[in-house]
């Protein structure tokens, strides 16, 4: 079944549909939201709802956008409420985050390893999983998912700067955790 | 004396640079010079460029299917379609547990109806010539309910239940059939008692392992 | 010490340390319930095999091996009711977590059995049975009195020397196995498994054996005393066995498709009856 085929079954209140439109989309909806809490449990519920909220409005769906973008927008928002109402940081406010989060430290002028070799995604998911909550979810919305600046800042309710700055430490954490599990992996192999 | 850009400085401009923009001359003579920097660009677009591949990499537990589909039924977003002619829905409604009728009255009383029904001709099935085939017959929506039920509390069953409800579909559509060719025939119409039989042992095996 | 001593050491030290947990990991536990000659006992296991056995004397001992500690047994006892049952705890998972039963009982117990997976089997009881399992094979033997009800899913069932049992057994997809089985009352049905049946069809009783779409067989010897209707559908059937004609019948024989027929004096009916499975009848 295509998924025009599928949101149009849907729409007349199809099972078999409903289950086809959920498979389709499924991996994206739960990644999203296992990366954005970091709770496979708390991923699991928001997965369902941000489903749930679409299909309650898909007969409303007239095609003007694509369908998958729908479902995107709409689990963003169902994971920033849930990340607002239990008062975690979805991104801090603060453009300047010193002792705030947990900020890279640059040692200019240190001997600064690079990461020798690809990332490959495992290595890469274990050490999003590893940020803290503010800075992933900015990597999270951006990197992973696709979304711009000014999308963020309006989702997020931050000015762009921030969702610039904040991206860009993002990134220089993620470096660091990489090139520590590396160095922790060396280490235990030569043990 | 023109001042080359610092480490700092670079570091200030990153963003721009590994989200593909523009390199300017002091920031490239900057990233020729300076090992550190340019390793630093590298790694970031790495991690930039194999970001993506995180976005489908989960999957969810069979629950969150079951559960929404539950819901989605709750709420009427997921409409059983209506089909003419389907004596399980004489016997079971959406809330089965405790309406289940008596195998002897419920199959007994499909013999009945299936008899009225061939003396004032055939049933759906013969006239229209949709016969399942013996394996792959369909599920109706009780059937589905009944197999959320079964993955709900013994997940690892549900293949064995979902296998087993289509044998037993098939055994009704082919009795069904039977019946509908040798309305006279009461071998047809024993044949269809047992189709039937067989399917309500299914649903009691189900229900009576939920937990007490 | 060389180094292939220390090698064989160090494998012999490793197994003997995996043994342990291993020993470790499964539970092994007994309980014993006194009570009448005829108590009832209910088995309900979730995943795991069940045997039922005789014992000796007015005890029910409950033996049971736990193969993870993400399972739990109750045991209660309310007068001649003894209920056996596991539950699994959360997260549990069925490939690991079962609990292997063997039950010793008064031989003139009524039995219910109930897993999901293993197999449940009985021999040597006089009492009612009850087994029912999804997945389950199951096998009783030389059972005698009372009666035998059978429900799997998809599990096989084999009946071996049961003898004026009144017995149903019937299964969606699993295989049907009977063996010098008679009784007042014997009905057995498969949807797409085979049926075989291989006995006398004795004690004047009624048989019937029906499927969909499975293959039926029967051997009987010489001496059967039977009265015999065999029909298909849409398969063939076919008849090895010299039968005599019968004088009144409500099936009208079709070359291929149903015969009828008497053996001796006609004692026991039978009815091998599927909609599109084979019918063999064939003589010891």
């Amino acid at each position: 079944m295509s998924e025009a085929e599928a949101i149009e079954r849907a729409q007349k209140g199809d099972g078999e549909a409903f289950e086809a439109l959920y498979s389709l989309h499924k991996r994206r909806v739960y990644s999203l939201c296992l990366r954005m809490t970091g709770n496979p449990t708390d991923a699991e519920d928001l997965a369902q709802e941000a489903f749930l909220q679409l299909f309650r409005k898909i007969a409303t769906f007239r095609g003007e956008s694509a369908f998958s973008t729908w479902l995107h927008r709409m689990t963003v928002n169902v994971v920033l409420m849930q990340l607002r109402k239990k008062s975690l940081p979805v991104v801090s406010l603060e453009e300047t985050t010193d002792g705030e989060e947990d900020s890279p430290k640059r040692d200019i002028g240190a001997d600064d390893l690079s990461l020798t070799g690809a990332i490959d995604r495992v290595e890469l998911n274990r050490a999003v999983e590893d940020l803290p909550p503010g800075y992933r979810s900015v990597f999270v919305l951006h990197d992973v998912e696709g979304f711009e600046h000014n999308e963020i800042a309006n989702m997020v309710g931050c000015s762009i700067g921030n969702s610039k700055s904040q991206l860009h430490k993002a990134r220089m954490k993620l470096r660091d955790i990489l090139k520590h599990q590396r160095a922790g992996k060396a280490q235990k192999r030569n043990a | 004396m023109k001042v080359m850009l610092s480490c700092k400085q670079f570091e200030d401009l990153l963003p721009d640079l590994v989200d593909g923009g523009e390199w300017s001359a002091d920031q490239r003579v900057h990233g020729q010079s300076c090992s550190r920097c340019s390793t630093l660009v590298e790694d970031l677009r790495q991690i930039v460029q194999e970001a993506p591949q995180l976005a489908a990499m989960d999957e969810p537990s069979p629950r969150v299917w079951l559960e929404l589909r539950k819901s989605l039924v709750a709420e009427g977003i997921i409409r059983p379609h209506a089909k003419p002619g389907r004596l399980m829905d004489f016997f079971f409604t959406p809330r089965w547990r405790p309406v289940l009728v008596p195998l002897g009255a419920a199959a007994a009383l499909a013999i009945v109806l299936v008899a009225h029904r061939s003396d004032s001709g055939p049933v759906n099935g013969a006239q229209n010539g949709a016969v399942a085939p013996a394996n792959v017959a369909a599920l109706d929506d009780e059937d589905l309910q009944l197999l959320d039920e079964v993955s709900s509390k013994t997940p690892s069953l549900r293949a064995t239940y979902e296998d087993n409800l289509r044998n037993a579909n098939a055994y009704i559509q082919d009795a069904k059939d039977s019946v509908a060719r040798n309305p006279d025939s009461n071998d047809a119409r024993d044949q269809l008692m047992l189709a039937y039989n067989e399917k309500t042992m299914v649903y009691e095996m189900a229900i009576n392992r939920s937990p007490r | 010490m060389s180094s292939s001593q220390r090698a064989t050491q160090c494998i012999v030290l490793t197994a003997a340390v995996l043994a342990a947990s291993l020993a470790a990991a499964q539970t092994q536990q007994e309980k014993r319930f006194n009570c009448g000659p005829r108590p009832t006992v209910s088995v309900i296991n979730e995943y795991g095999p069940v045997a039922v056995h005789p014992g000796p004397g007015n005890v029910v001992v409950v033996r049971y091996i736990l193969h993870s500690d993400k399972v739990e047994v109750d045991l209660s006892q309310s007068g001649d009711r003894i209920t056996v049952e596991s539950h699994l705890l959360q997260g549990s998972n069925s490939d690991r977590d079962q609990v292997d039963y063997e039950i010793l009982l008064p031989a003139g117990s009524n039995v219910m059995v109930h897993s999901n997976s293993g197999l449940l089997s009985a021999e040597n009881l006089r009492g009612d049975i009850s087994v029912e399992g999804a997945a389950t094979p199951v096998d009783l033997r030389t059972i005698s009195e009372g009666h035998i009800h059978v429900k799997t899913l998809s599990g096989n069932i084999m009946l071996m020397d049961i003898r004026q049992v009144h017995v149903i057994a019937n299964t969606v997809s699993g295989d049907v196995t009977l063996k010098n089985v008679d009784g007042p009352l014997v009905e057995v049905s498969s949807n797409n498994g085979k049926i075989h049946y291989d006995g006398d069809f004795g004690g004047s009783g009624s048989y019937k054996l029906s499927s969909h779409t499975g293959d039926i067989e029967a051997m009987i010897p010489a001496t059967a005393s039977v009265d015999v209707t065999a029909s298909s559908d849409k398969g063939q059937v076919d008849n090895d066995f010299p039968l005599l004609p019968k004088q009144h019948s409500i099936t009208i024989p079709q070359k291929g498709h149903s015969f009828v027929g008497i053996a001796g004096r006609a004692a026991s009916s039978v009815l091998l009856r599927t909609f599109s499975g084979k019918i063999r009848l064939k003589q010891r």
